[in-house]
């Protein structure tokens, strides 16, 4: 892929891939701010405040409407580990996204009354994502399980609407001067417009911003987990459902690769292990998946099920834990090696196809580490082997490295 | 010291250049249709089939049906069939609506072939096995529970149930005894009567997507159905309910899901685009009426939009939000304020310019690259329609004045015409 970048004297760095085949342009600019940051005692608050960012900055009352006068479309979001602003517009129009970016970066317009309002937002949100649906709530539950001491251990809502309640405009602005900052963002672009370009339009709307002392990132470390952790909770819900949560080492990790094929393995497509043995050929499940947090730091691989009327959670257990240590036990064929291989690499090209995709991406990776790290990806999941999926298996599928929570039907 | 309470220029406004996909015919007659662009070695393939669930005798056949297909064939197992899709690191999708089901491909080139292959058995010989057919039944069952927990879910039955009527093609909803009632003689039958060259289209995408039209021709042009074409019959008339008002209680939930509506004219309609872009003023981005009001003012829900969608014979209008269970009444009484709003006062200049501005930025969006451009010509399509209703559509979008809008919602907006569901809420 085309990359050119640069950094600002304030610290911003910028990063840019030309791709004409668009007549659009997708900006994005990531934080290094996410839940992670977090006061214990005042979560869900990155999350909360990306909501403010739309709420009108200094010099520019409304983010949204010159965005649409401009043809332009956005959206953020805010994990565990950073927080995430994008928008496409048509090529022309690439300025009034400098210009509105900027300004946001440079202050926000606090407003009393856009807090109370968002608050009430942000809570009809946690409502409908955790408790209006049925399994809702799984992950508040399910981090606190798995982790003890670092912040992972809740989620990027927070860990309770009380949390939200709380947060007041002192807080805001704190919390956006120690964290929203150039020296602490990074701004990408992908589409119709030329590097240098991009550049000077940096320079010429960023460059006046000045750098800002940043809160210093130093989070508790998560001890490794040597007890096996279980939980039971009984709700509402038609189906039985079952989750296992195993450690896995951060993303810069390298064995981050043959973990993430190890969840393709059991987890992703039609001839997916799980769906052939434990839906199909075993008829034990109605559905079942497993996949990796994604995270940043030290994540977690999580396999799930919801076995069928008459199969109880133990079996549900039982079984899961045969699949994984046929992972760990025997070796995987090259076929089924290569197939996952190929998945990942077709995803990959297609991603190519998106210009807001490929922004997103090489924000991310410049994060990480460089974004030049995104054409070398298809490379390392290449590079896994047999042996290091059989390793990394049996380094992870461990009693004592597990969490369980089962979810128990509650028929009333 | 730049200065930022300057506005940045807009630059001119780019043409929609969109390029009329080219139509081939396969020696059976098929039509192909071809989009040509991009830069990435992935072909799309869409093969269409008048097979929606409107065509069934019970409900579940077309759905089943269209699934089933990948669950084997005459000379594979569903296994061996899912082996193979997934190490080409290809996609085959099936998907079924009212009118409509399809298989979606997406390939890389030098895969396609082999992928194509695969397809064409799914399409063509389907067994459809009694013990795919039982664990899809179990999934399904499942699923359906599941849903019926959700306030959302509820809303969405109890509108569609009573906008068209219970039994109507388009009000239809499937239950557990629905789920039992469904045989394999049901899928065979109606694979028979609708999955044949007669009734199919393809619309192939992609970078250089041309030449793989001798590929296409080898797997489905020399398709020869003997079978009587299953009847394709009018939906006929909804049979709503007379009652505007629905409640339905869900145990349990914290938000209620509403839902306001009725029939509209379908997208061949004279009015169907200048309504459209009244529905956007009105819910159809951030920035419109019920966003700004009843969210971004008032924080009753995380999310409030309305869409105006059109299956074949009928179109449908439709406000949707979950809100706090708390805020439903007076949500209510801000979507009818909203909707009063547009019959009694004319839409700001400044308003109606910001829309069409940003409208203009969503077909470009719309039609970027191959598959978005697939995905919007697909829906053209089942209306016997192509891309020169865009063109259409905005030289509409460009002179629509505030009173013919203004109009537009007396005619078609009167609340008092509206279907009023909420789930979550005793009756």
């Amino acid at each position: 892929m085309d990359i050119e970048k640069i950094t600002l004297e304030n610290g911003l760095r910028v990063v840019v891939n030309k791709d004409n085949s668009s007549p659009m342009v997708a900006m994005n600019l990531i934080y290094d701010v996410g839940a992670r940051d977090e006061d214990p005692e005042l979560t869900g608050f990155a999350h909360l405040f990306e909501h403010l960012m739309f709420g009108g900055s200094v010099n520019i009352p409304s983010y949204d409407k010159p965005l649409q006068e401009a043809g332009g479309e956005n959206n953020a979001f805010t994990n565990n580990d950073y927080t995430n602003y994008y928008l496409n517009i048509p090529a022309q129009n690439i300025e009034t996204g400098f210009w509105l970016e900027s300004d946001r970066m440079l202050a926000l317009d606090f407003s009393e009354k856009g807090l109370e309002v968002q608050k009430k937002v942000v809570i009809e949100e946690f409502k409908q994502r955790y408790f209006n649906q049925p399994y809702g709530d799984v992950w508040l539950h399910l981090r606190p399980m798995a982790y003890k001491e670092h912040p992972y251990r809740w989620s990027t809502i927070g860990k309770e609407i009380s949390h939200i309640e709380k947060a007041d405009l002192n807080l805001v602005k704190d919390f956006f001067y120690s964290h929203y900052a150039p020296n602490n963002a990074i701004l990408s672009l992908s589409g119709d417009i030329d590097p240098h370009k991009a550049f000077s339009l940096a320079e010429k709307w960023f460059g006046g911003i000045e750098k800002r002392e940043i809160s210093k990132r130093s989070l508790p470390i998560e001890p490794m987990q040597i007890k096996h952790e279980r939980l039971d909770l009984h709700r509402p819900v038609p189906a039985d459902s079952i989750y296992l949560a195993f450690h896995i080492p951060e993303r810069l990790s390298d064995d981050f690769y043959a973990i993430d094929l190890i969840s393709d393995i059991l987890g992703s497509g039609n001839s997916s292990r799980l769906n052939q043995i434990l839906i199909k050929e075993k008829e034990l499940f109605s559905s079942a998946d497993a996949y990796i947090t994604g995270d940043i730091d030290p994540g977690l691989f999580i396999v799930t099920g919801k076995p069928l009327p008459g199969v109880n959670l133990e079996k549900a257990e039982e079984e899961i834990w045969k699949l994984l240590d046929s992972i760990s036990n025997e070796m995987i064929s090259d076929y089924e090696l290569t197939k996952v291989q190929n998945k990942f690499e077709a995803n990959f090209i297609y991603g190519q196809s998106s210009i807001l995709n490929k922004a997103m991406n090489i924000g991310y990776f410049e994060l990480l580490k460089e974004a030049e790290m995104i054409g070398f990806e298809v490379a390392k999941y290449r590079r896994v082997d047999n042996n290091a999926i059989m390793a990394a298996a049996t380094s992870m599928f461990k009693k004592e490295n597990c969490s369980v929570l089962n979810y128990h039907s509650e028929k009333n | 010291m730049v200065n930022r309470s300057n506005k940045p220029s807009l630059g001119a406004v780019k043409e929609l250049n969109v390029t009329k996909p080219d139509e081939y015919h396969l020696s059976n007659n098929i039509p192909v249709y071809i989009i040509e662009a991009g830069d990435q070695d992935i072909i799309r393939v869409d093969i269409l089939f008048q097979a929606g669930s409107r065509y069934q005798q019970k409900i579940f056949q077309a759905g089943f049906t269209n699934s089933m297909l990948l669950e084997g064939t005459k000379s594979k197992t569903a296994h061996q069939i899912a082996e193979e899709v997934d190490f080409y690191g290809s996609y085959v999708y099936p998907g079924s609506d009212r009118d409509e089901a399809n298989i979606q491909i997406y390939s890389l080139g030098k895969f396609l072939p082999s992928t194509l292959a695969i397809v064409k058995d799914i399409i063509q010989n389907p067994s459809f096995q009694q013990k795919e057919l039982d664990t899809l039944r179990n999934r399904r069952s499942q699923s359906l529970a599941i849903d019926n927990k959700k306030a959302e879910y509820r809303a969405k039955r109890l509108f569609f149930r009573s906008l068209f009527g219970p039994t109507h093609p388009y009000g239809q909803i499937g239950e557990e005894e629905n789920l039992k009632d469904i045989s394999r003689r049901n899928l065979v039958e109606f694979h028979q009567a609708y999955y044949h060259p007669n009734n199919c289209r393809i619309i192939l995408s992609g970078q250089k997507a041309s030449k793989y039209l001798p590929i296409l021709e080898e797997s489905f042009g020399t398709w020869v159905n003997e079978y009587k074409q299953g009847e394709v019959f009018p939906v006929g008339n909804e049979i709503g309910s007379t009652e505007k008002k629905h409640r339905e209680d869900v145990p349990g939930a914290v938000q209620a899901a509403i839902r306001l509506g009725k029939i509209m004219p379908t997208r061949n309609h004279d009015d169907f685009s200048a309504l459209n872009i009244t529905n956007t003023i009105l819910g159809g981005y951030f920035g419109s009426r019920l966003m700004q009001n009843i969210r971004e003012d008032k924080g009753y829900t995380y999310g409030i939009g309305s869409s105006l969608f059109s299956f074949m014979e009928k179109g449908v209008f439709m406000i949707g939000t979950d809100v706090g269970l708390e805020y439903y009444v007076p949500t209510l009484e801000e979507c009818y304020y909203e909707l009063n709003r547009l019959s009694d006062e004319l839409v700001p200049d400044q308003e109606l310019k910001r829309v069409k501005q940003y409208i203009e930025g969503e077909l470009l969006r719309e039609l970027d690259g191959p598959y978005n451009q697939a995905s919007s010509f697909k829906t053209l399509l089942s209306h016997d329609l192509d891309f020169s209703f865009l063109k259409t559509y905005l030289d509409i979008l460009n002179n629509i004045t505030p009173v013919e809008i203004r109009d537009l919602s007396r005619k078609y907006l009167n609340p008092d015409s509206f279907l009023e569901i909420v789930a979550g809420v005793k009756s």
